[in-house]
């Protein structure tokens, strides 16, 4: 090749990628306060060490893999922030100084009807009580899509906040009755979701009826069932989790960050509720984050409080992802009726 | 494969910097100048300079901006901000008791601490988080005619460098870090002088200056001891990168 025709090449001296020393302090810093808040502990050999970064990494993976062990089908994902790290989602600017950590998990849909209807009718009000809990207490775990919220979802999203898409078919259709007709045939109705659901699944877990914990606890000592005693004692010890509000993602826009959809039966219209809102809502502003807190690297003390805190959270979803991986498996139908 | 609960560091400036783009600088008469901006290919391990693009004046100024993090373009200036350049900065401590901790057996203790009063300062910090501090008489702010003093503190040099030791810094040099730079300053270990010559005008020097100081024998700082620079504020804000 002609000389003069090359591309120019740069000195081998020159490196093509280089990590710059301005960082390496709060790399430093963050390993430094794992280590004094007990994330990293034992012995790190000398040429991990050089690398604080991804010491920090490995022993924070093992710090929550040791608490999440076992899980069946809801996997989260932490994400630790560093000042400074450029962030797609719309996380809230941090004081100097701060770390944020933020967990998601991917969403998928879980079908449970089968495995409700069947508590119910083993024991009247048991597959609502069982629901009630997973919608008390998901939002603050792994926030599960459940019926009640395909319901609130359809309201505001396709109805105009109405009970019923009357309101949207007028707006939108006028008094034309043939186009009203081809809207109603293709939008999610109130008719739809009533078909798909019992109506004690698509209330408002506030009013829905429910079994007393004493009644739960004689099905979970006394069911004939070995799997609905098991599930009964999960639910029991999921719902005495005292779960604050410390946790709950702080950003701006819509809400995204389901770890869950619990459909009736397979590919039922909460998917299609869940696939359209979600679809909308990343247009613009969004949380599809569903747990945060942040921390100065320079308190070890006030990181150790936050994860101590955060163990309650861990039993919880261990819980949760028990109850909705046992709902969602296996033969319902099977399941004897009756006590001991 | 079952997926696995995981844990992700996103770096901010943590992360490796990659070799992405070249400019071709010309130079001319006067103060023509023309750049031209170049992707970087890869000829095995060797980084080749592609073809490239004239440099536009908006693309140089965002350059300038990202390779200066810490400047910003503006916002509230703080009573004790003296002076703001880039990413240099100075900033005034007004005179006040606060705590300062000594790791030396000369002070009669491995560890000490005690809350003293101290002098008004003057720290100055720049981008390359190159450290210095003055002590300045008085309780008024400082004006760019000040003269500067001697800190009067351990593992600080004769001109002003603070001998940061293993100190974890604070990141940025803007106005909204200065107390975290100040609590660098105080919350770390003093542990012996760096200066040459004299550090403080006392009798008995600067280990008994400081051993009187945490025994509570000045209720007030005692400006006397301080040693002069011969420098003003101005001087050595005015030629920042050949002097302090």
């Amino acid at each position: 090749m002609n000389a003069a025709f090359q591309l120019p090449a740069l000195s081998a001296g020159i490196p093509c990628e280089f990590k710059p020393d301005a960082g390496q302090d709060q790399a430093i810093a963050l390993a430094r306060c794992l280590l004094d808040a007990g994330v990293i502990q034992g012995a790190v050999d000398a040429r991990r060490a050089r690398d604080p970064l991804r010491t920090s990494r490995a022993f924070l993976e093992q710090w929550v893999r040791e608490r999440l062990q076992g899980l069946h089908c809801l996997f989260p994902s932490f994400r630790l922030m560093l000042e400074g790290a450029s962030s797609a989602t719309s996380l809230r600017q941090r004081e100097p100084g701060h770390v944020c950590v933020v967990w998601h998990t991917d969403c998928s849909a879980f079908v449970v009807g089968e495995a409700l209807e069947r508590l119910e009718a083993i024991h009247p009000k048991l597959g609502a009580t069982v629901l009630s809990v997973i919608d008390r207490t998901s939002a603050k775990l792994i926030p599960t899509f459940t019926p009640w919220d395909a319901m609130g979802t359809a309201q505001d999203y396709y109805w105009y906040g109405e009970q019923d898409e009357s309101v949207a078919l007028e707006e939108q259709c006028g008094d034309d009755p043939n186009e009203r007709e081809a809207m109603r045939e293709q939008m999610v109705t109130r008719e739809k979701i009533d078909a798909a659901f019992p109506p004690w699944a698509t209330q408002w877990p506030g009013q829905r009826k429910r079994l007393s914990r004493r009644a739960l606890q004689a099905i979970a000592g006394r069911a004939r069932s070995r799997r609905v005693r098991a599930l009964v004692s999960d639910l029991l010890a999921l719902e005495a989790l005292d779960l604050s509000d410390e946790f709950l993602p702080d950003g701006d826009g819509w809400f995204v960050g389901y770890g869950a959809v619990l459909t009736w039966k397979p590919d039922d219209i909460a998917v299609r509720i869940f696939d359209d809102f979600a679809n909308d809502a990343v247009q613009g502003d969004y949380v599809d984050w569903m747990g945060e807190f942040d921390f100065s690297i320079e308190e070890p003390d006030a990181l150790r409080r936050k994860l101590g805190a955060m163990e309650v959270r861990f039993a919880g979803m261990r819980l949760l992802d028990g109850l909705i991986h046992e709902l969602s498996s296996g033969d319902w139908h099977r399941v004897p009726k009756g006590m001991r | 494969m079952k997926p696995a609960v995981t844990f992700d560091i996103v770096a901010g400036r943590e992360a490796p910097l990659r070799l992405s783009k070249a400019i071709l600088l010309y130079r001319g008469g006067g103060d023509a100048a023309f750049a031209t901006v170049h992707e970087i290919g890869l000829r095995g391990k060797a980084p080749l300079i592609l073809e490239g693009k004239a440099l536009t004046p908006g693309a140089a100024v965002q350059l300038a901006l990202d390779l200066a993090k810490n400047a910003k373009r503006g916002g509230f200036v703080p009573e004790c901000l003296l002076y703001l350049d880039g990413d240099t900065m100075a900033w005034w401590v007004p005179p006040a008791r606060r705590h300062i901790a000594f790791r030396t057996t000369e002070l009669g203790a491995p560890e000490r601490g005690e809350v003293v009063p101290h002098p008004g300062l003057v720290f100055k910090v720049d981008g390359r988080r190159r450290w210095h501090v003055w002590a300045v008489a008085g309780a008024a702010r400082p004006s760019e005619a000040s003269p500067l003093l001697q800190a009067p503190y351990f593992n600080v040099y004769g001109d002003g460098g603070i001998c940061t030791g293993n100190v974890s810094l604070p990141d940025g040099t803007t106005a909204e870090r200065i107390e975290a730079w100040n609590q660098a300053f105080f919350g770390s270990f003093f542990t012996h002088p760096n200066v040459q010559g004299k550090l403080v005008t006392y009798r008995g020097g600067a280990m008994k200056f400081w051993r009187d100081m945490l025994d509570g024998r000045h209720a007030e700082f005692p400006e006397r001891v301080l040693v002069s620079t011969g420098r003003t504020l101005a001087d050595v804000l005015a030629h920042r990168e050949s002097s302090a």
